[in-house]
């Protein structure tokens, strides 16, 4: 889909600015399908890591979460990455904590799984670095762009190439590696070279457009780049522009996908800024103290996306922000139950970290910090 | 350290722990394996330190090992010991102890594949495993993990948490092991996550927390020998980010927990970070309350917190994670994990150092921490174990290059002798010539009177000892001492004059060889008269008059000196004529004067005794009061501080903070030809004069032998915790300690006889075992001035405990500086908080040495209430009432005469009257005193002592008329042997065995 026709898709069906209010939560269809399980880690455990069966295990803290196509899940939680296998038994595969400075705020995207040649890639210290898989079972890092200790912004060969921050990693089916470099710039790597996309993604103001003049306002904590529908395309998570972005490289533009930057005036419509609303994207749905993440969700293609102060988890899809999991939340729901009904789930500081290939998405949350729940939709998947 | 100059006198108590050498464990045979999580026991003369080895992730075959140190810190085993050989799997986690003659080592292992077990194997003295096949303590088909244990010397108890059936949440459980390996049935504690557990030599105490992330706590409770939890949890720290502490057993009787507190947070939130350190009581309470609630916006560090981060900037650390505690026999050591921040903001935590300190009770004793291990590795999860002798051993990981880490050993101690010198220069005029100094012309003067008058009988107190002060009348001497490196001065000359009497000067010649210490003593000029201040001049002077040096000192002249009774209390305004040292807020000095520093109507007191012994209440110790001696120095048993309130407070809680007035009273109560009594009464206040409600009433009551009591009455908040007694020294303006404090400053003497001399600077590692008590109550000897033969002397019958703390010396640049610790904040100085430093301040102010103290460790009180009343804020409130007493005096009697005073003040003796009937409250040791309602004109009391009774008081209510007789076995005694003031009768006399008063009052004829 073109940039401009989904643009045009997202907007049809708005209400009027001056029409009444809408209700803050607008219920997904799909809602009540939803669980959820304890995916890894044990509310009662304590933060001391304990391995073994993944739902007795602690110590994961706030996890970002990496599955992968044979079944597997990787866990990197602050202190080192751990793997979840198909018996669902985890053990801690690197001791590197792969969740450095701000990354830890939202621990989506941290690593990601290259479709094109199998391998695992990770942030590491100013480097872009692959999981080599060793035989013994534990997982090796090996650098393949930028030199550790070395932070700068440098392009060229990858080898010669400098990073600052590893806070995103995405990689598409073509084998291009996209980071999100310090919050500061959107990076590709591809050809043996590494690229500069745009470093204005900390430069302020909200301008859409072509991606050389398009400005992003990311601040220096959390936030994320996600990949997209295509190869071609790009989200990222514009925190202080309260707002979704989508990147689309075929035609080197950025728009504005969801979210409510801050309005000039007091209409009904405009009093949802900074409250978490759904609703149309651009205009009735709003992001609470801005955009903090996004991830996207092929199976169902449907953009997670969230402010950083939510206890829902949200997606935008047919041009609509709608909740799917925590719409009536409750405080004592059981966190380490399976099949828990998806609407009494709550979830603070929380974001999406994952969508596997079966569409089921990978929970985070700095409320919970002990480790990953997974939520699916039960007449999609059969757990 | 030359010179009196000593402004590099600064932080010295890194030499409050010395830190070892850096000993390596053995890696196992190939060398390549990673080594973590150490954890460390010490029993029968050697350490045991256990580990785990090799990669314990996936695919991973860690094992635990094991290899011994000696006390001395020096490895045993030259390889290591693998403690339960497996063909797989992984494990994990160990922990150990020792009892019944061996250790115990712990583990989870999770050589299934699928979950772990709690495991557990025997090790000999010798390091030989005993059980070959590990002791199952808790192998279920689910997760049992985090195991600890511990000792009561004989059997173990293994704590740890675990799922069972098919429940999701964790529970704690304990299951004792017997020495022989037979393990108990495991019972349900409550204590998860991360279960610990510590013996305090009476019982184990559970503790477990960190199920919370953003309001983690802690929580205690204490557990029978086989794991039975004795009552409900009960919380001991709050707010803690992922809480993870150390507990470990703590002078006695406690426990000491110690946990972070927050971690750097971008935001902003979260506040500080801390390790905070909560004692845990005999009771199983925690007994300071700042690890539960802290004040509102908590930005300082409280008394509780061994150390602080809050500043997010380059070069800032910050405590966070790990830490280990042990006992040391006189000290909790507590090492912590302290890390460098980084990062865009300064949040991220690098370069992990391990910070120890000596805790008493809860507060550090080396409040800037002691870099255990600090190199530019990674230095993380510290363990300890401690001989009880002041040696601790510490075992921590370290990261390698390799990214394989090590663990490594450090012996901590107290520092020794031989490896920490003295400073103790010459004093005085020795210091000419001496040292390193190499000026062309060095001299020194000090002016003395003919003899030595008690400064208190002169009006004054604590006279800076480099001044002058002269009696009306008195003559002196100065004695001068010069050096000249330059060449000879045969000619030279000292001279003195005072400054308002210039013409009338005394001199003598003073023939300078080159390169040598010349001394000469001139007369004293003539006082002037007139005046009560003036300065001493005195130079030194070439022929001819050139001036080569010149001295003034300071001269105080007292023309009309006080007149105080034999034995009396007398109100009165002690004079002080140097400047009160005044520190601003910004750090600042000035001066106030003394005479303007208080409201002009309040009036010191000061009690004299007909043995010398003078005890003032003085408004620049905030009335705090003390025994003035005759050389200048004082000593103080202290008053009641108390711990820190909820809602937080600056510096501490005690009326030594009270330097204007604000709430401390002196008055006389009584004083008669039989007995003194005087009443100081106060609120414990902070550094800005907060008071909380509390108040305290301390009763002091004399008799003319010179000993009398010290009683404290204090009103508090129920659970509220108190200090009560510490030996504190005051020294003048210009006194460094050593010059004036003799080494044995204490002696105790049980009733029992046995004597124990406590040598200052006192090294726990020398001297640790004189400071066990022996539940038998003693007797204090604490000398306050080397040539003063007359000691303070202390004792409670009801307190058997001796006090848990000794103040270690301060030390500077590898030198002992001090014997004890030094003090410029009280007396008299305003401005200045707490310090941990001796400074040039010892020139401007009198100081304080606090020799030993009781900390919180408290005897039984002689009255207990429990009230509804109103607390000094006005408010209705729950207190409680508590008094307690002491007998006190100064006295240079020998050790059976205190003896006897002990054991007459332990036990009244058995009384008969006749002509009397005996009060209903018939003994009163507020007072030391038997008291008696008089029936008849004559009065017979059949005295049976249980031991000896010296001295005994009557208190005779109802008295007839005039005290015509008094007969001590038949026999009649002089006026000089007995005082009576129509009320109270003191006779000076020591019964051994039954005897006979008979007193006859007016009307029976004399004979």
């Amino acid at each position: 889909m073109a940039f401009e026709s989904l643009i045009a898709l997202l907007c049809a069906a708005e209400p009027g600015a001056d029409a009444p209010d809408m209700p803050q939560i607008i219920v997904d269809p799909s809602a009540g399908d939803w669980v959820v399980d304890r995916f890894a880690g044990n509310s009662t455990a304590g933060p001391t890591l304990i391995q073994g069966p993944a739902r007795e295990t602690g110590g994961l803290g706030r996890p970002g979460a990496c599955p992968l196509p044979d079944g597997r899940v990787l866990i990197p939680f602050p202190g080192g990455l751990a793997e979840v296998d198909r018996e669902g038994t985890l053990r801690l595969v690197a001791e590197e904590d792969l969740l450095p400075g701000t990354t830890q705020q939202v621990t989506a995207n941290v690593m990601a799984y290259s479709p094109k040649d199998g391998r695992v890639y990770a942030g590491g210290p100013a480097c872009v670095r692959r999981l080599i898989e060793r035989p013994d079972g534990a997982w090796q890092l090996e650098v393949i762009a930028g030199t550790p200790g070395k932070p700068g912004f440098a392009d060229g060969p990858l080898r010669e190439a400098t990073f600052t921050r590893i806070d995103s990693i995405v990689i598409n089916r073509r084998g291009e590696i996209f980071i999100l470099d310090a919050n500061r710039r959107i990076r590709r790597l591809a050809d043996g070279r590494v690229t500069t996309l745009t470093s204005a993604v900390h430069a302020g103001g909200l301008v859409d457009g072509p991606l050389d003049e398009a400005r992003f306002h990311m601040i220096d904590l959390g936030g994320n780049l996600c990949g997209g529908e295509d190869d071609d395309t790009l989200y990222l998570s514009d925190h202080w522009n309260f707002a979704a972005r989508r990147i689309d490289l075929a035609a080197m533009a950025a728009g504005t996908a969801a979210g409510m930057p801050k309005p000039a005036g007091q209409t009904a419509r405009e009093r949802r800024y900074n409250k978490n609303c759904d609703g149309p994207a651009l205009t009735w749905a709003s992001f609470n103290s801005g955009c903090a993440y996004v991830c996207w969700d092929a199976v169902h293609e449907a953009l997670w996306c969230g402010g950083p102060d939510e206890n829902r988890f949200r997606w935008l899809e047919g041009g609509e922000v709608r909740t799917v999991i925590g719409a009536k939340g409750a405080d004592a729901w059981p966190r380490d139950g399976l099949g828990t009904p998806a609407e009494v789930v709550r979830l603070t500081w929380n974001a999406v970290v994952a969508v596997d290939a079966r569409g089921r998405a990978y929970l985070s949350a700095s409320s919970d910090p002990t480790g990953l729940w997974r939520a699916y939709s039960r007449k999609e998947v059969t757990p | 350290m030359s010179g009196l100059a000593c402004s590099v006198l600064s932080l010295l108590l890194a030499g409050g722990i010395e830190i070892g050498e850096e000993l390596s464990l053995p890696a196992d045979a190939s060398g390549t394996g990673i080594q973590a999580t150490p954890a460390a026991a010490f029993g029968g003369g050697v350490y045991l330190v256990v580990w785990r080895e090799g990669w314990h992730g996936k695919g991973g075959s860690a094992r635990i090992r094991a290899a011994r140190v000696s006390p001395d810190g020096k490895l045993l085993d030259r390889q290591s010991s693998e403690i339960a050989p497996a063909p797989a799997g992984v494990q994990e986690r160990p922990r150990v102890a020792f009892g019944g003659g061996a250790f115990l080592v712990v583990w989870q292992d999770f050589r299934n594949g699928k979950d772990y077990d709690i495991l557990a194997a025997r090790i000999t003295l010798e390091g030989r495993v005993l059980d070959r096949e590990p002791i199952a303590v808790a192998a279920g088909p689910r997760n049992q993990v985090l195991p600890d244990v511990a000792s009561d010397g004989k059997s173990f108890l293994v704590v740890w948490q675990g799922l069972a059936g098919d429940e999701t949440a964790y529970r704690g459980f304990a299951a004792a092991v017997s020495a022989g390996g037979k393990t108990g049935r495991p019972i349900e504690t409550g204590m998860t996550p991360q279960p610990r557990v510590a013996w305090n030599g009476a019982r184990y105490l559970a503790a477990s927390g960190g199920a919370g992330f953003w309001s983690g706590s802690v929580q205690v409770v204490a557990l029978s020998a086989d794991g039975a939890p004795q009552g409900k949890p009960v919380l001991a720290i709050r707010g803690t980010k992922a809480a993870v502490f150390s507990l470990s057993a703590a002078a006695d009787n406690g426990w000491l927990l110690a946990s972070h507190r927050s971690l750097p947070d971008p935001w902003g939130w979260g506040g500080p970070g801390a390790m905070r350190a909560v004692r845990i009581g005999e009771d199983g309470k925690p007994v300071n309350q700042d690890g539960i609630k802290e004040p509102a916006g908590v930005q300082d560090r409280l008394p509780g917190w061994l150390d602080l981060g809050r500043k997010k900037e380059a070069g800032a650390t910050w405590p966070w994670g790990e830490s280990a505690s042990a006992f040391d026999g006189t000290h909790s050591v507590v090492v912590w994990q302290r890390h460098h921040l980084s990062g865009e903001k300064m949040t991220d935590l690098v370069d992990c150092d391990l910070i120890a300190a000596r805790v008493d009770g809860f507060t550090s004793l080396d409040p800037a921490g002691v870099p255990a291990a600090a190199t530019q590795a990674e230095e993380r999860h510290p363990a300890l174990a401690s001989d009880g002798r002041g040696r601790t051993l510490l075992v921590h990981e370290k990261g390698g290059t390799n990214g394989r880490g090590a663990v490594v050993g450090r012996m901590l101690s107290q520092p020794l002798p031989p490896r920490a010198t003295l400073w103790r220069p010459p004093f005085g005029l020795d210091r000419v010539g001496h040292g390193a100094e190499s000026a062309a012309f060095e001299a020194d003067a000090i002016a003395r009177p003919d003899r030595i008058i008690h400064p208190v009988d002169l009006g004054t107190i604590l006279v800076p000892s480099d001044w002058l002060i002269l009696a009306d009348g008195q003559g002196g001497e100065i004695e001068v001492a010069a050096i000249c490196r330059t060449g000879d001065l045969p000619e030279a000359r000292a001279a003195a004059w005072f400054a308002s009497a210039a013409e009338e000067k005394t001199a003598v010649a003073l023939a300078l060889v080159r390169d040598r210490v010349v001394r000469a003593r001139l007369p004293l000029p003539p006082a002037p008269a007139g005046v009560d201040r003036d300065v001493l001049h005195v130079s030194i002077d070439r022929a001819g008059g050139d001036r080569r040096w010149h001295k003034e000192i300071p001269a105080m002249l007292i023309r009309r000196p006080p007149q105080w009774p034999a034995f009396g209390a007398t109100e009165t305004t002690l004079r002080y004529d140097a400047p009160i040292s005044v520190r601003a807020d910004d750090g600042t000095f000035s001066s106030l004067s003394y005479d303007e520093a208080w409201d002009p109507g309040l009036r010191d007191v000061v009690v004299a005794l007909p043995n010398g012994s003078r005890f003032v209440f003085w408004r620049g110790s905030s009335y705090v009061p003390f025994w003035a001696g005759r050389f200048n120095t004082g000593l103080s048993y202290e008053w009641a501080e108390t711990s820190p309130p909820p809602d937080g407070f600056t510096d501490c809680v005690e009326p030594l903070m009270d330097k204007e007035l604000r709430y401390g009273r002196v008055r006389i109560l009584e004083s008669t030809p039989a007995r003194i009594r005087v009443r100081w009464s106060y609120q414990s206040c902070d550094f800005k004069y907060k008071v909380w409600g509390d108040s305290a009433v301390e009763d002091y009551t004399f008799y003319p032998d010179g000993f009398g009591t010290r009683v404290l009455t204090l009103q508090s908040a129920p659970g509220a915790d108190y200090e009560l007694s510490e030996f504190i020294i005051l020294t003048p303006q210009s006194t460094y300690p050593f010059s004036v404090l003799p080494p044995d400053l204490v002696d105790i003497i049980f009733l029992d006889g046995e004597k124990r001399e406590i040598s200052f600077p006192f090294l726990a590692a020398e001297q640790g075992d004189k400071m066990k008590s022996r539940d038998i109550p003693a007797i204090y000897r604490v000398r306050m001035h080397k040539d003063d033969p007359a000691a303070a002397i202390y004792f409670n019958p009801l307190d058997t405990r001796l006090p848990p703390t000794v103040f270690g010396p301060f030390a500077d640049e590898g030198e002992i500086v001090t014997p004890c610790y030094w003090g410029s904040h009280w007396p008299l100085a305003r401005g200045k908080t707490t310090g941990s430093t001796i400074d040039d301040r010892v020139r401007f102010t009198p100081c304080h040495n606090s020799v030993m103290s009781w900390a919180r460790s408290r005897p039984a009180p002689v009255r207990t209430a429990r009230l509804e009343t109103l607390d000094t804020l006005g408010r209705p409130k729950t207190m409680v009432v508590e008094t307690w007493v002491w007998l006190i005096g100064t006295s240079a009697a020998d050790d059976a005469r205190l003896l006897e005073w002990a054991r007459s003040f332990a036990s009244a003796p058995a009384v008969e009257v006749r002509g009397a009937r005996l009060e209903a409250e018939t003994c009163v040791p507020e007072r030391r005193a038997i008291r008696l309602v008089v029936e008849g004109p004559v009065v017979i009391i059949d005295l049976e002592p249980r031991a000896v009774c010296v001295n005994p008081v009557f208190e005779l209510d109802a008295a007839p008329g005039t005290l015509a007789r008094v007969e001590l076995g038949g026999r009649r005694l002089d006026a000089k042997d007995y005082a009576w003031d129509g009320r109270t009768l003191w006779i000076d006399a020591t019964l051994k065995e039954a005897s006979q008063v008979r007193l006859v009052f007016s009307g029976e004829t004399r004979s």
